[in-house]
């Protein structure tokens, strides 16, 4: 009788530790996966990228959740997010990382921004985590030679760049433009090689080529950029691009009007246009204006966990209750990074992070987002980048052409 | 020749409306020795009533301005008289110290109704601008510096022509001077309060109507923006608050020219450095008011 007793005792405590393990009790479940993430919900980034970036890996957890989690070594994990604000501020960044370092999260994913990746990183390498960056596009975020950092979009090298591209291919095509470049690394580095692939498509950079760097060069996040525009004011440029983010753009196209700064054919900006927050702060003034952006829904790219493209599209739209004409880039680059991370992590059999990293570094994967393979800096070189243009307060995408749904309207201002 | 006109006139404009963000701040600071850290975030509440009222009323933002300054006055009022005045008598940390958790508790409250977008009030008017030669003047922001003029002119009759206004010189001056007089110190501060508080609705409302504003960034930099215009202006003076915004407006314009944009922090910072080595009190302020007695 007394055995018969112990040996319920002895069966409830093991119910009881298994489901306060997370277990499930399922054959086949094997412990959870932990991705560890900062992210900015409130300062300047938390009421839109950061908003956005953390949708996007909640929507990627909660997808491969829903398909039964990671698979490896003959089990299926499910995947925690755990996620702290970083309030926008790099160094804050920097710190929840080594606290979760602390707390033994050693996969993570990547916060907002390249400032906040630029924090990041050494800090990672440090610790022996590993992160995929889906949001920090600074080139020189991969010029340290650091060895478990991997970027899945495209870098900065290609935010302005693409614009030029875009508008050199419309008829007729610009003969001059000024580039308005915030003052963070992102956006300096963007600006330059737009002014080098600017003059390769004989484009006229004013008021000089070097503008960026001094005359209109503004405070990253600023709200006042009055001072950029008074120096382009007199060049008449075709058209104004701004390489910054949401804060500066939305105030570059403000304030040229209350300046008299009106640029021919009209503006493009790098990060914000294909952003919802960016038509809700212009209304009107966001018409025609030009932006280039990480992904698009109309590429030819699936994968087993989202699915298309298209249905990645609707499904997120869905989910958060956004137009799926008004969709947030940075929500594909986040679920992208979160999904490149599990790609390794089953490819290495194992949430080692030493397996993961060594997995990462030979990840060859087409995904909803495009294909996904790093350099050996860590950047997904591979990945090209698109312009969209707002038409109808709608994100039309119009390059490259074979992409293009709609014809840009162009010059893209009355 | 033309680029430094435009950034004169930019900055002339744009100095009215700093002017309009600092004249209540300075007015509690001159009156109470309170540093108000709750500024901005009173200033981005005016900015919420207005744009309520121009989404669901279509209200125009000018027109919206007597709603905004009653219930912000209202309002301020209220704070003062059952918060604030519970520790006026305390050093002036811990007034500090209560205002910065006001502007918290404002800004919480603000986020949870309104969330953390940016908003604008939308106008066909305020991102135009007439031009004089090559330089434009916008509408929304020269219209804000009337307005910035009108009310320090209304604000510095209401002061030396009414009893109110003596009252409220008095009791900045003399606390315990002004109670032997007969006058009722703790409903003058909750009048100035209530005073300061509408006027920083009423900045807000510019605020939103030229530019943007939300309420994790807006505030802070306001708040700071009125704390440096006081003290470039100088306490004691209703004109203080204009020509500090005046002059910090055109140094930050004539600067971002001459150097480039990423300077401007630094030249307003340089300004006021150089006026108070220069001048201690301030540009036009009194040194009456960092001597005066509080009982």
């Amino acid at each position: 009788m007394m055995q018969r007793f112990s040996a319920s005792v002895m069966v409830a405590i093991a119910v009881l530790v298994s489901a306060a393990c997370g277990g499930g009790g399922t054959s086949g479940s094997g412990s959870n996966v932990t991705f560890a993430a900062p992210v900015s919900q409130t300062g300047a980034f938390g009421q839109a990228e950061g908003l956005y970036t953390l949708q996007g890996y909640k929507f990627c957890v909660q997808t491969l959740n829903s398909k039964g989690g990671i698979s490896f070594g003959g089990q299926s994990h499910k995947v925690n997010l755990v996620t702290e604000d970083d309030q926008s501020v790099a160094a804050t960044s920097a710190q929840i990382v080594d606290q979760f370092n602390d707390q033994g999260d050693k996969l993570i994913l990547s916060p907002y921004g390249s400032a906040g990746t630029t924090a990041v990183a050494p800090v990672v390498e440090r610790n022996n985590q590993v992160m995929v960056d889906s949001n920090g596009a600074d080139t020189a975020i991969f010029s340290h030679g650091y060895k478990s950092i991997f970027a899945v979009l495209s870098p900065s090298s290609s935010y302005v760049t693409s614009i030029i591209d875009a508008l050199s291919a419309l008829n007729p095509a610009p003969k001059t433009v000024a580039i308005i470049a915030a003052s963070d690394g992102f956006s300096q580095h963007a600006a330059e090689q737009g002014v080098a692939e600017a003059k390769t498509k004989g484009i006229t950079v004013v008021p000089s080529a070097t503008a960026y760097t001094s005359s209109t060069k503004v405070t990253a996040n600023t709200t006042d950029v009055s001072s950029a525009l008074i120096a382009i004011k007199g060049t008449n440029p075709d058209v104004i691009i701004i390489s910054a983010h949401l804060n500066e753009a939305v105030a570059a196209v403000k304030q040229s009007s209350e300046l008299g700064v009106k640029p021919k054919d009209g503006f493009a900006a790098t990060v914000a246009p294909p952003t919802p927050a960016f038509i809700s702060a212009l209304g009107k003034s966001s018409e025609g204006v030009f932006g280039s952006t990480q992904w698009v829904p109309e590429i030819s790219a699936s994968d087993s966990v989202f699915g298309s493209a298209h249905e990645f599209l609707t499904n997120f739209t869905n989910t958060y209750g956004w137009s799926s004409e008004q969709y947030p880039y940075q929500a594909a680059d986040a679920a992208a990074g979160c999904e490149a991370l599990a790609l390794a992590i089953e490819k290495a059999g194992s949430a080692d992070p030493a397996a993961v990293r060594t997995a990462l570094v030979g990840l060859k994967a087409d995904t909803f987002y495009g294909h996904i393979e790093f350099d050996s800096t860590g950047m997904n070189t591979a990945k090209p980048m698109y312009v969209i243009q707002i038409q109808k307060s709608a994100f039309v995408t119009i390059y490259p052409s074979n992409l293009a749904t709609k014809q840009a309207i162009w010059p893209a201002v009355a | 020749m033309s680029q430094f006109l435009q950034a004169a006139a930019y900055g002339v404009v744009q100095g009215g409306l700093l002017g309009l963000v600092a004249v209540g701040f300075s007015l509690v600071w001159g009156v109470m020795n309170v540093v108000n850290f709750s500024h901005g975030a009173l200033a981005v509440t005016g900015a919420y009533v207005a744009w309520v009222l121009n989404v669901r009323f279509g209200l125009d933002p000018f027109l919206a301005i007597p709603v905004v300054a009653i219930a912000l006055f209202a309002f301020g009022y209220v704070v003062q008289r059952g918060l604030i005045n519970l520790v006026i008598n305390a050093p002036i940390f811990l007034t500090l110290l209560l205002t910065f958790g006001l502007n918290l508790v404002i800004l919480n409250g603000l986020q949870l109704l309104f969330k953390a977008d940016d908003r604008t009030i939308d106008t066909s008017y305020a991102s135009q601008s007439f031009a004089i030669g090559a330089v434009n003047v916008p509408y929304g922001r020269l219209a804000a510096c009337f307005l910035a003029l009108g009310i320090t002119v209304a604000l510095a009759l209401l002061m030396s022509r009414t009893r109110l206004g003596h009252a409220i010189g008095a009791t900045g001056m003399d606390r315990g001077a002004a109670r032997l007089m007969g006058i009722r110190a703790r409903h003058i501060y909750a009048v100035t309060f209530g005073i300061a508080a509408a006027l920083a609705g009423v900045a807000g409302t510019m605020i939103a109507t030229v530019g943007s504003f939300n309420p994790t960034t807006t505030p802070g930099q306001l708040t700071l923006d009125a704390f440096v215009i006081s003290v470039l202006g100088g306490l004691g003076n209703m004109y203080g608050a204009l020509v500090g915004g005046l002059v910090l407006g055109i140094a930050e314009s004539l600067g971002g020219l001459l150097l480039t944009g990423t300077w401007v922090n630094a030249i307003a910072m340089a300004v006021l450095i150089v006026t108070l080595i220069i001048r201690p009190s301030g540009l036009i302020g009194k040194a009456l008011y960092s001597g005066r007695v509080e009982v």
